[in-house]
């Protein structure tokens, strides 16, 4: 199941070896100005929620032709400030137990998008990519692609006990990411603030969660899959390439 | 520039009229690790007469750069990370913000102050002039998670500050569950 938005096939320039991003996330602020921190990917279309509103940008003018004035010509409309879209109504990890296929999308609010870790259990392979578009794969024979470490020496996003754990103080990092488990077992989600949910697959498929940075807050949705399939279809299907890993040398000297 | 100890106050608009905005700036210096690091994270929560917290959306943190009123805006600047306010724009209902510091609870730890060997919140002008600033007695918080560093209050018509420094052992659940959050 290819995703919405496209994907780079290959970085113009080699990447570093192992990314270590600078040590206080830029936040963009705007002075009284819609919160929006560091730079977001557009999210891509939304599938859902069939009956959710538009939230398309609304630019400036009206949509029906302006009235005349006095004078015969049509009186021009200020335009109107351009809105930042706001992403549709979503379940809350309050509001959600499952992620099913009834409710297969989960929305996390900013505090639990960046306090603490995000762990999720059962899982067999995690799959990263950052907003630099590097890419890696973990499972339990090791890396594949790019390990990318946070300032605070820690993954970005690997296993740890036998839990995928996503480094939340460095969200701003992380584009999207991918959590793929076990034929008959449902992934578990657990967060800072002591909410959990699940998420399986009805069908008995490995369950796959699908996880996207929108702005300032994680959603992560249940993929649904025809069958099991394996590990390398189901990246190049969600269309992640894994960065080729480059060992950074000392630099040549005479 | 003044040099506040904790439980000291400082007059700000009192002292220096006409002064509409301020600058909160957080520094710390953590003994560096080939290991995971503790990950010192400001935050500042707008709270009413009763302390607590006047909702979710009143608390700014570098996921949540702005009050819901723009009054109080997270950014990143000279100082390790910074909070900026505009003291026009608090709303009547916030008596006081608090700013906090806490440990990014990653549970690949460390979770606590320990490998930090100092911290201070100071408040400037927007143009960067240091008007107080308060060293953190580190030594005295090092099992904490979370501190409540200091805070700014109205005092009638005026704002000051107030240097705390104070540990919070439960961490961000304590936190949580004094200013009446959900984190």
């Amino acid at each position: 199941m290819a995703q919405a938005e496209p994907v780079a096939s290959a970085p113009a320039a080699p990447p570093p070896a192992t990314p270590a991003a600078s040590a206080a996330p830029s936040t963009g602020l705007t002075l009284g100005g819609p919160s929006t921190p560091a730079a977001a990917p557009p999210a891509p279309a939304a599938s859902a929620a069939p009956s959710a509103p538009s939230t398309g940008l609304s630019l400036g003018g009206s949509s029906s032709p302006a009235p005349a004035t006095p004078s015969g010509r049509p009186a021009t409309t200020p335009a109107a400030a351009p809105t930042t879209p706001q992403p549709f109504p979503a379940p809350t990890a309050e509001e959600v137990r499952v992620l099913d296929d009834e409710t297969p999308l989960v929305r996390l609010d900013p505090r639990q998008s960046a306090i603490g870790s995000l762990i999720v259990g059962g899982a067999t392979a995690t799959v990263w990519e950052t907003v630099e578009l590097v890419t890696g794969v973990a499972t339990a024979d090791g890396i594949d692609g790019t390990p990318v470490t946070t300032p605070g020496n820690r993954p970005l996003l690997g296993f740890d006990g036998g839990d995928a754990i996503l480094a939340l103080r460095h969200v701003h990092l992380i584009r999207r990411a991918l959590f793929v488990g076990t034929a008959g077992h449902p992934l578990t989600v657990q967060l800072f603030d002591g909410e959990s949910f699940a998420a399986a697959d009805d069908t008995g498929a490995p369950p796959v969660v699908s996880l996207l940075r929108i702005g300032s807050r994680l959603e992560l949705r249940l993929e649904p899959l025809p069958a099991e399939i394996p590990l390398e279809t189901l990246l190049q299907q969600f269309g992640f390439e894994p960065t080729p890993y480059v060992v950074a040398r000392e630099p040549r000297r005479r | 520039m003044a040099s506040l100890i904790a439980g000291a106050n400082a007059a700000l608009t009192a002292e220096n009229p006409g002064l509409d905005a301020v600058l909160i700036g957080f520094g710390w210096d953590v003994i560096a690790s080939r290991g995971p690091q503790s990950e010192p994270v400001p935050l500042a929560i707008m709270c009413g007469d009763d302390g607590k917290a006047l909702s979710d959306d009143h608390l700014v943190f570098f996921n949540q750069v702005e009050s819901q009123d723009g009054a109080v805006t997270f950014s990143s600047e000279a100082d390790d990370e910074e909070i900026d306010v505009e003291l026009s724009r608090v709303p009547d209902a916030v008596s006081k913000i608090a700013f906090l510091l806490y440990i990014d609870p990653d549970v690949r730890g460390p979770g606590d102050f320990s490998p930090v060997r100092s911290a201070f919140v100071r408040v400037a002008t927007p143009d960067g002039r240091e008007l107080v600033r308060f060293d953190v007695p580190i030594a005295e918080v090092r099992s904490s998670q979370a501190l409540l560093l200091a805070e700014l209050y109205r005092h009638r018509s005026d704002w000051k500050f107030r240097a705390l420094g104070q540990g919070y052992a439960g961490g961000l659940a304590g936190v949580a569950r004094d200013f009446r959050i959900d984190l």
